[in-house]
Order: structure tokens, then C-alpha cells, then sequence
């Protein structure tokens, strides 16, 4: 049973910018959804919406099968996370944590009991009597967290609240926040506008673009299967190659043909078809770095590869990023270490890569919608 | 680079000091002009009529405290009684004042609602006027609300300020939104959150209420207007009462009198001088 | 169905006050005393509509254009010595050393903390009494004695002297509070481009202090038309010799409560509201134009 539900919610801002667009959405109790997306891409009022602190124009939120989107934020029994963690700068860590349940007209010793407990468990006991103005980064930021947890809430809105920590404190409260809902099962939407923060965090992920869904599915569906040419792009670092050309069909099969180069996608009768089940030819083919195999020259017949020059090779350590110009486009590639002392790729150098048609996505280039291989069986 | 002034040889940092000490020698002559009177009526607080006369006698010929028992124990005018009427006046009004536009700037500065642009068009209006030029019917309004000669026919005027609104709605404006968000996440109502916002912008509420006590405790011609029983007059009518020029009074006396005059707004600003000093940062710095 | 798209609660209640106050104590004045204005000169009771009387009077009144000049001459020459003073103590104010800072922000301003009623009585007493320390330091460059109070230049002179002595402090603390808030990474720049210190002034100083200087105009405008103590403890209501210490405010006061006059009298107030805008409309238009680029 669904536990917060979304239902055709739009927001328009100053009457003529849609900020969010019929955005229909169900999460199970406990579950951890990420919203991602670029800057302004509506996320962070999805969430405000969410939280009361915004009206919405169209639609409904429903929590535990009841509306709350009339309630005021107070009402609504959830508790947010903001970037700058917002803490009351007059308050100590103790005052800031116990805030809430003091509004709900808790008694002293309860909130100050509960404080205690909480801000141990985040290892803020020593710190209670700070303002946060003498705390690190990231002791404001368990602070933050700690008020967000304490008061029990039903469901925690979480906006951005890593990006304002250095890479490494980052990974660790990723993995403490993962942790942390873990134990307390709390349903939890969380917003990032970074990819990998979503892809690790989610048990879903909601990719939005201007203030429309683009895909909502768990983290690795969503990279092997992307919906559209956006979502293929959004994720992985570096993200898909896209490659514009067209579709073309002979005896050997069908073809792909991009800029400079042609690729077989399969051999005997085929098309791709789109939702709708009508051929697309104008198609854009998409490739993750990882995508590519160097075989040895004699192996690599024409049609199986794509030829570029060698612009500029990364080492990453475990892998080596491989920049390459085919003709008008730029790809890059991704290659197992210890591969360039085999066939060190020099700047400027002709190199012909494999690509593996298995894990080659297809998006029509009018649409951007994905397209399905079907081989025409007996005909 | 500086031209060679003689501090060629010195380092960097002995040169800036040596600027530094250059300038406040340079600024403490307009400051000793600014200040002399004050201190030539501190020397004046014991000198005799024909001592004040004396042109260019600036230290009187022998020190007393009569002066200063004469005006407490109410010689000539009951001073104590126009002193506490002063306070009172001016404080209520600069409490009064804050209060009415903090609210209104607090609600003009974060919210949207019908009106909003009109009403603050308003409030700017009365900036623009001053407000001496409503002396008259104000007047008649206190007439006919039988709060002439009431210090309530002062204070009331000065209470709505186009000037304190548009100074609160800045400064709620520069509220991270963030925190007040936060307030309400917790289960503050909006009523609440206002209480909420008020320490967060203290310096500014300690600043604005200082800015109108100086204008409360200045102010003359409307007290001039809606006050004439001695007994309750404020300080400035008072005092320029007994400048009139009755010889008769000591010049001590009024000596006295106004540097007593000086002495709340003065306190008042080197309490307050830092809130005041980082207050006006943040206004001038938008 | 759908979110009723009602009105997002705000706090009405705190603008009741406001709302309550500025009712009672500007709307209904104001329109009584424009109303007050159109009526024939009766206290009180038994007066009768005479429309623009009042207003073309004043057209025809002497006093009233001579009392116009002075407060005219008194704005102009407030600002004209005030602002470049200011920013010159200013420019000092931060170059001196840190201790000493606020002991000079606070010797400057102390006239500004002072009743301007016993500001007047200081200033005439030490400055310009028939043999006060201004005389005197005079003679002793074969100048003067001036009658400050007597002769009409030095009585327009000596209201402006006031005014400065008055205003100084606050016009300096508060350029040096928008001078304080100029990014330092402006003036190295300007420095390295091998701007002088004049030119850091012209360049950088000035354009982005703009809203300073104009809040501080615009503040000793709006104080130079409404200035009344000062004149009236100098002079009491009448204007003084020639009457050149006649200001607008004080005329007003007299015309009022001295003469009985009411109707005049408000006829005379309101005519300094179309001016105080036009005053300030003049500020903002040699101000606000410059480089044509919002604040």
C-alpha cells in the first residue's frame, strides 16, 4: 500500500512558470526515493510542496492514505534536511535539536532526555552547549540531522544535505545516512542534484527535468535500461556517448550509420521500434564508456567498430579514460588498466574500437524515447 | 607607490602605522570642533552668568554642585518631573514604534498577499512627507480625542513610521528563508515564527529603536504643540523655555540641564554602538 | 479533484497596527488638513468652504516665498557642505587607528545625540554669542565681530553651520559604513590598474557608495524642510531680522498658533508636500541617472 502519494501535483509559479507538471508518484512506507536532476529542473520544489512550504497549484499529496497538502508544514509530522543545514544560529546544539518537540509543547525533561539519546547516538553528546557557529561542517550537519530525527517524524525530506560537505566527509555521511534509514525505516525522499549521490542512496530514483518525470525505477534499471536519451546521459560518470545518425538495411543486416562510421546491430531481419511500435530510422545510438573493446586490429572487420583519432587519454588508476574523435563527434571510452602497456595509444594516433552491441542503447533523435531491437521472426 | 616623504626607509607595515597615526592626528582637529562646546558647557556647569559672558574664560574660577541641586530640586522649573516625562515619552514611543514595524515589515518583507505593492507604496508615502507638516490636524485630532496635554497626544503620532517599515521589511528580507522553513518543519505557525525571526535580527530592532528614541527625545514641535502644563512638558520645551532669556536664572542651571539632556541618547549609543556599526554594514552593503 | 489554490496563510493579524496607525495618525490628518486647508481661517467651529483661497494667497504672500528662499538656500547649502565634509571624514575616519575609531565616531555624532533646541542654545552661546569664542577667534585674524544673529547673511550662515555641526557625525558614520562594505578586492584591483588615491575615490569610492549618498540626501532634504528648532530657539517664531531665519515650518507655527490662522496655516503646510517630491524628484534624477545601472 502506498504510504506518500502524489497525484497529478503542479506548481506554477507568478501564474506562468511551471516549476512542476502532473507529477504522479507513489512511495511505499519506508522506502528511500532520490530526486535528481539538474539545477531547476523543479526537485527542490517537488520537495518544498511536500514539506507545506509551498502551495500547489494542481493535484493532491496524500500521506498514509489521507490528503495533507491543506496542512500546514507543522501539521504534516515530517521533518526536513536543507543544504545549509539551518541552523538557528541564536540556539545551542542542545536548544536547535529539542526545537521541535518544544513547539509541540513537550516537557522540558522529556525533550531534554530524548536530546540527550539522539545526540549520543550521532556522537554529539560532548557538544551539546555549542552554537553552530563553533561547530565543523559536519557537525552541524548531524546536528541538522540530529532535529530531523528526534521528533520521530513520518517521513523526512531531505534537500541536498551532503552538498555542502567536502568529498570525503560526503562519502562517509552517505554511508551514515544509508545506515541511519536502515534502522530507523523511515520513509525518506531524498533530493541531489548529483547522480551518484542518487544511484548509491535509492532503493528508487525519480529523474526530473523541467519539473516533468523522466523515469522513476531502482538505480540499476535505470542505468542499463534508460528510458530516454536524457536519463542515458544523466547517469554515469563520465555519461553515455550519443551519437546521431540513421538506421540502414541490407543483406548483412541492420546498420547503424553515424558520422564517418557504420556499426552492425544485427544481423537477418530487424528494426527498432519505438513505445508505440512504429519504425524509427532517424535514431541516436547510445554507448556507456565501458561499452568499448580494443581487439587486435586483424579481429576488428568493418562493422563491428568505430575509427577515431586519439585526442587525450586520462589514468584513473583502476581504469584509463580514452578521449577519441570520430569524425564530428567526441567519445569517450573506458578501458581495464594495465591495457595501454599493451597498445599505448599515442595523442593523434588512429585507433579502432569495438563497440559490444549487447549493452548499445538506441533513443529516436526526434523523441529522445527509447527504441526496442525486434527481429522479425519467421516471416 | 608613495612618493618619498622621508618614509622611504621604513618597512611596510611601520609606514602604514605611520599613515594611521598621521590621519587620526589630521581627524582629531574636526573632532575637537565638534566636541568643544560639549566640554566647554561641562566647565560652564559651575561658572557664574558673568563668568559664561567672559569671552574666551573656559575654566570657571572656583567649582560647585549648585547648579546641578538647584535644577534637581526644582528651582525655576520642576526639571525632574520634565525629565521622567521625557523618558517616558520617548521610550514608549521607540518600544511602540519597533513593535508596529517589525510586525508590518516582518509580514511586508515575507509574504505575498493582495495589496502587498499598494500598501508599501503607502508607507513609503509618509517618508516622503514630514511629519510637521500634519502639526495641525494632528492637533485637532488630540483636541477631540481629549489627549491634549497627555504625553499619549505625543507619542502616538510618532508610533507608524514609513521609514521603521521599510527598514524591517530589508531586514526581514535578508532572513536566510532557510531557517524560518526550518521553524515551520518543527511545527511553528506563522504567528510564531515571527517570535521566532525576532533574535535573529536583534542588532537591527536595537538599532532602529535607538535611531527613534534620538527622534522621540529630539522632538519639539509637536510636544511644543500638544503640551503647555508645565508640569508635564518634555525636556527640549522645557529647557528652551528657560533660555527665553529671563536673566535672572543662572546659566549654570541651564548648563546643567542640557548636558543632562545629552546624557540617554549618548548612554544609549555606546551601549548599543556595536549592534548600531554592524547594522548600518548590513544596510549600506545591499 | 484538485488543490483549492487559495491564499498562502500569512500573518495578518501583524499588520493590523500598521494598518490601525496609519489610519489614525496619516490618512485622517492628512485629509482633514487638506480639508482644513479649503476653510476660511476660523478656529474651531463656524468656518466656511473657500476652496484655493488659502493656496492663492500664498502666492501673494511675501513672507511666505522669502520663508520658501531661506528654506531653500538652508537645504541646498546643509547638503552642499555636509556630504563632501562626510566623505572626507569618512575616508579619515578608516584610515585612523582602530582604537581611536570610536572615540572620533563618537565625538563626531555627539551633536547629532543632542536636542537640536540645546544644540541651538550651545551653538549660540560658544560659537556665535555677541562675544563667543567664534568672534573672537575671528578678531584675532582682524575679522569680524560678526552679529550672527543680527545680520540677515550671517543668520542664514549660522542655521546652516548648525545644521552641519548637527548632521555631520550621522552622514560620516554612515559613509564609512557603506565605505566598510566596499569589497577590498575593488580597490587592490583599481590599485594594480594604477589608479591614485583620487582616482580610487572618483572610480571606485563614490559610484558604489551612490545609495548612501543619496539615503543621506535625501535624509537632510527631508530635515531641512521640517527644520524648526533650531530657527525657533535663535529666533523664536518671528524670523529674526529681515526675516532671514523665516523657514517654512516656523511661518506655519506662527500663522497657527500665534495668529490664529488655521486654514492659511494648513494651506502653507501642504504646500511643502508637492515640494518635498519635487526636491526629491530632483535628487534622484542627478543621482539615480548616473551610468544608468540599477542598484
Amino acid at each position: 500500500m502506498p504510504y506518500l502519494s502524489f497525484r497529478n501535483v503542479g506548481k506554477t509559479f507568478a501564474g506562468t512558470v511551471k516549476a512542476v507538471n502532473d507529477f504522479t508518484l507513489e512511495i511505499g512506507e519506508g522506502e528511500l526515493v532520490t530526486l535528481v536532476g539538474p539545477s531547476g529542473c523543479g526537485k527542490s520544489t517537488l520537495l518544498r510542496l511536500t514539506a507545506g512550504l509551498e502551495d500547489l497549484t494542481t493535484g493532491e499529496i496524500l500521506l498514509a492514505g489521507k490528503p495533507v497538502h491543506h496542512l500546514p508544514p507543522g501539521r504534516r509530522d515530517m521533518a526536513m534536511m536543507f543544504q545549509d543545514y539551518a541552523l538557528f544560529p541564536h540556539m545551542t546544539v542542545e536548544e536547535n535539536m529539542g526545537f521541535g518537540l518544544r513547539m509541540r509543547g513537550h516537557a522540558k525533561r522529556e525533550v531534554s532526555e530524548s536530546v540527550r539519546e539522539t545526540a549520543a547516538s550521532l556522537g554529539l553528546g560532548d557538544l551539546l552547549a555549542r552554537f553552530p557557529s563553533e561547530l565543523s561542517g559536519g557537525q552541524r550537519q548531524r546536528t541538522a540531522l540530529g532535529r530531523a530525527i528526534l521528533r520521530r517524524p513520518r517521513v523526512f525530506l531531505m534537500d541536498e544535505p551532503l552538498s555542502n560537505l567536502d568529498a570525503e566527509l560526503r562519502q562517509r555521511m552517505r554511508v551514515e545516512l544509508k545506515e541511519l534509514h536502515g534502522r530507523l525505516k523511515t520513509t525518506m525522499l531524498f533530493v541531489t542534484h548529483d547522480q551518484s549521490e542518487a544511484m548509491t542512496l535509492g532503493d528508487r530514483i525519480v529523474v526530473l527535468r523541467d519539473g516533468t518525470i523522466q523515469q522513476v525505477d531502482t538505480p540499476l534499471r535505470l542505468y542499463n535500461k534508460p528510458e530516454n536519451e536524457f536519463v542515458a546521459g544523466f547517469f554515469g560518470s563520465p555519461g553515455m556517448n550519443l551519437l546521431p545518425g540513421h538506421v540502414e538495411k541490407d543483406d548483412g543486416g541492420l546498420w547503424f550509420r553515424g558520422a564517418g562510421f557504420r556499426v552492425r546491430i544485427a544481423t537477418g531481419e530487424a528494426t527498432l521500434r519505438d513505445a508505440s511500435g512504429a519504425e524509427v530510422v532517424e535514431v541516436t545510438l547510445g554507448v556507456r564508456p565501458e561499452g568499448f573493446t580494443h581487439k587486435d586490429e586483424s579481429v576488428t572487420r568493418e562493422g563491428e567498430g568505430i575509427e577515431g583519432r586519439v585526442r587525450l587519454w586520462e589514468q584513473m588508476g583502476s581504469h584509463l579514460l580514452l578521449y577519441l574523435r570520430c569524425g564530428s563527434a567526441e567519445v569517450v571510452a573506458r578501458m581495464e588498466s594495465g591495457w595501454e602497456s599493451a597498445a599505448i595509444p599515442h595523442v593523434g594516433e588512429a585507433l579502432r574500437l569495438s563497440i559490444d552491441m549487447a549493452q548499445a542503447h538506441f533513443f529516436a533523435k526526434k523523441t529522445g524515447m527509447r527504441l526496442t531491437l525486434t527481429t522479425a521472426v519467421a516471416s | 607607490m608613495l612618493p618619498s616623504l622621508g618614509f622611504k626607509t621604513l618597512s611596510p607595515d611601520r609606514r602604514r602605522l605611520a599613515q594611521r597615526i598621521g590621519i587620526s592626528l589630521m581627524l582629531s582637529l574636526p573632532c575637537a570642533f565638534f566636541a568643544f562646546p560639549f566640554l566647554w558647557m561641562l566647565f560652564s556647569v559651575s561658572k557664574t552668568n558673568l563668568e559664561i559672558f567672559t569671552p574666551l574664560k573656559f575654566f570657571p574660577d572656583a567649582y560647585s554642585w549648585d547648579a546641578f541641586r538647584a535644577l534637581l530640586g526644582g528651582e525655576h522649573i520642576p526639571f525632574v518631573r520634565q525629565y521622567a516625562n521625557s523618558l517616558f515619552i520617548a521610550s514608549v514611543q521607540s518600544v511602540g514604534a519597533v513593535a508596529v514595524s517589525a510586525t508590518a515589515g516582518f509580514v511586508f518583507g515575507r509574504y505575498e498577499f493582495p495589496f502587498r505593492r499598494t500598501l508599501l507604496v503607502l508607507a513609503v508615502f509618509t517618508v516622503l512627507i514630514p511629519r510637521q507638516v500634519l502639526v495641525l490636524p494632528l492637533f485637532l485630532w488630540m483636541h477631540r480625542l481629549h489627549l491634549l496635554d497627555t504625553p499619549f497626544a505625543v507619542i502616538l503620532p510618532g508610533v507608524v513610521t514609513g521609514l521603521g517599515i521599510l527598514y524591517f521589511t530589508m531586514v526581514f528580507r535578508r532572513v536566510p528563508g532557510h531557517l524560518l522553513d526550518a521553524a515551520r518543519m518543527e511545527g511553528a505557525s506563522e504567528y510564531r515564527v515571527f517570535r521566532f525571526a525576532l533574535p535573529l535580527v536583534l542588532p537591527s530592532l536595537l538599532t532602529y529603536g535607538l535611531i527613534h528614541f534620538i527622534l522621540a527625545w529630539h522632538e519639539h514641535i509637536i510636544p511644543l504643540v500638544m503640551l503647555n502644563t508645565e508640569t508635564r512638558l518634555t525636556v527640549p520645551l522645557a529647557l528652551s523655555s528657560l533660555y527665553g532669556g529671563d536673566m535672572r536664572v543662572p546659566y549654570a542651571m541651564l548648563m546643567v540641564g542640557s548636558l543632562v539632556t545629552v546624557l540617554p541618547t549618548a548612554l544609549l549609543y555606546f551601549f548599543l554602538r556595536r549592534h548600531f556599526q554592524s547594522s548600518l554594514a548590513d544596510l549600506t552593503s545591499r | 479533484m484538485s488543490a483549492q489554490p487559495g491564499l498562502k496563510p500569512f500573518p495578518k493579524a501583524y499588520l493590523a497596527p500598521f494598518l490601525l496607525g496609519y489610519l489614525a495618525f496619516w490618512l485622517i490628518p492628512l485629509v482633514e488638513g487638506f480639508g482644513l486647508s479649503l476653510q476660511s481661517d476660523t478656529r474651531f467651529k463656524q468656518s466656511e468652504f473657500v476652496g484655493a483661497q488659502h493656496y492663492l494667497n500664498l502666492l501673494d504672500d511675501g513672507r511666505f516665498f522669502t520663508a520658501l528662499q531661506n528654506t531653500g538656500l538652508y537645504a541646498f547649502g546643509t547638503i552642499a557642505v555636509i556630504l563632501p565634509l562626510s566623505l572626507l571624514l569618512a575616508s579619515l575616519l578608516r584610515g585612523a587607528l582602530g582604537r581611536l575609531r570610536g572615540i572620533y565616531a563618537f565625538l563626531l555624532l555627539l551633536p547629532g545625540l543632542t536636542p537640536p533646541s540645546v544644540l541651538a542654545f550651545l551653538f549660540l552661546m560658544v560659537f556665535s554669542g555677541p562675544r563667543g569664542y567664534l568672534n573672537a577667534g575671528l578678531e584675532l585674524f582682524d575679522l569680524g565681530p560678526f552679529g550672527w544673529f543680527q545680520d540677515p547673511v550671517f543668520i542664514r550662515l549660522s542655521l546652516v553651520l548648525q545644521a552641519v555641526w548637527r548632521w555631520t557625525g550621522f552622514a560620516t558614520l554612515f559613509l564609512a559604513a557603506g565605505m566598510d562594505s566596499i569589497p577590498r578586492s575593488l580597490y587592490e584591483t583599481a590599485r594594480s590598474e594604477g589608479a591614485g588615491v583620487w582616482q580610487r575615490f572618483v572610480h571606485v569610492t563614490l559610484p558604489l557608495l551612490r545609495n548612501v549618498i543619496i539615503f543621506v540626501c535625501a535624509f537632510l532634504l527631508l530635515d531641512a524642510f521640517v527644520l524648526f528648532e533650531g530657527a525657533y530657539v535663535l529666533l523664536g517664531s518671528s524670523g529674526g531680522p529681515g526675516d532671514a531665519g523665516l523657514l517654512l515650518v516656523s511661518y506655519a507655527y506662527f500663522t497657527a498658533f500665534t495668529l490664529g490662522r488655521f486654514g492659511s496655516a494648513a494651506a502653507m503646510s501642504f504646500s511643502l508636500i508637492p515640494l518635498v517630491l519635487l526636491m526629491l524628484g530632483v535628487l534622484f534624477l542627478v543621482f539615480g541617472r548616473r551610468r544608468g545601472k540599477e542598484a
